[in-house]
């Protein structure tokens, strides 16, 4: 997970209430653990397992990933911005590394 | 009792379709039932958005919608997106909150064949509603 994630976000300044668009797609191979390599023997499974959104610590969405999921895991949610604060996204690996970032949201 | 050739590859084949179905549901009706916790699964209250036939089976896009007023008093807590043909059927679970959490999302997912896609929402009272759709992949998307 060296590439940070890439993030969009609808409205950075929402009226208070306002429903704000995420999208947010951050780069892993997603290893199923299913594929073998030319010598026969099975690649370990390398995914990231979760997702997790907080504003201002309180949650908006938990995602539990598995292999189904796509190579370089997205996820377009939403939330209601009902106060100004920060928007963290955490993915976690198998490996327990983590990706972390927060974006800020102001209250037009 | 005997059997002609005819009868016996009528018998065979009989097997094979009903079996089929029957073993495919195992797995997939166990996540179910863990899910569903004793509630009936009802239909409902879901938008499951998934292409009748995936281009790509590697990144197939779903959208997923829930209705609910997402108040203290009635939410939407949990839902799993269920790939019923996948080595490992339960592909995601999401949870939501009542206060900031909007139930409506989309996501690209492998799928390994062509299949059902099921969608299963669970509410703060219990109740747990279902969507199901087919998928049909031309070429797997599970590696290998």
């Amino acid at each position: 997970m060296s590439t940070p994630p890439r993030i969009w976000i609808s409205n950075r300044s929402p009226k208070k209430g306002e429903v704000v668009i995420v999208r947010a797609l951050v780069a892993h191979a997603m290893e199923t653990g299913f594929r073998k390599r030319a010598s026969g023997e099975l690649i370990p499974r390398k995914i990231i397992n979760r997702f997790d959104c907080t504003l201002n610590g309180k949650p908006v969405i938990s995602w539990h990933l598995d292999t189904g999921v796509s190579i370089n895991p997205y996820l377009e949610f939403r939330f209601k911005a009902e106060e100004a604060g920060n928007l963290k996204m955490i993915w976690t690996d198998d490996d327990k590394s983590t990706v972390e970032v927060i974006e800020k949201i102001a209250l037009a | 009792m005997d059997f002609t050739r005819r009868e016996t590859l009528i018998g065979a084949f009989a097997i094979c379709v009903v079996s089929a179905p029957l073993f495919a549901q195992g797995a997939v009706k166990a996540i179910i039932d863990e899910f569903a916790a004793g509630n009936a699964p009802q239909q409902g209250k879901i938008e499951l958005e998934i292409p009748f036939t995936a281009d790509n089976p590697n990144a197939v896009p779903v959208g997923i919608k829930i209705d609910s007023p997402m108040t203290s008093q009635s939410y939407c807590r949990e839902v799993a997106l269920i790939a019923e043909g996948n080595p490992r059927p339960l592909v995601s679970r999401f949870s939501f909150e009542p206060g900031l959490s909007v139930p409506q999302l989309s996501t690209r997912i492998r799928l390994a064949d062509t299949q059902h896609v099921t969608l299963l929402a669970k509410m703060n009272d219990g109740s747990v509603f279902i969507a199901r759709k087919e998928v049909t992949v031309t070429a797997g998307g599970c590696g290998g």
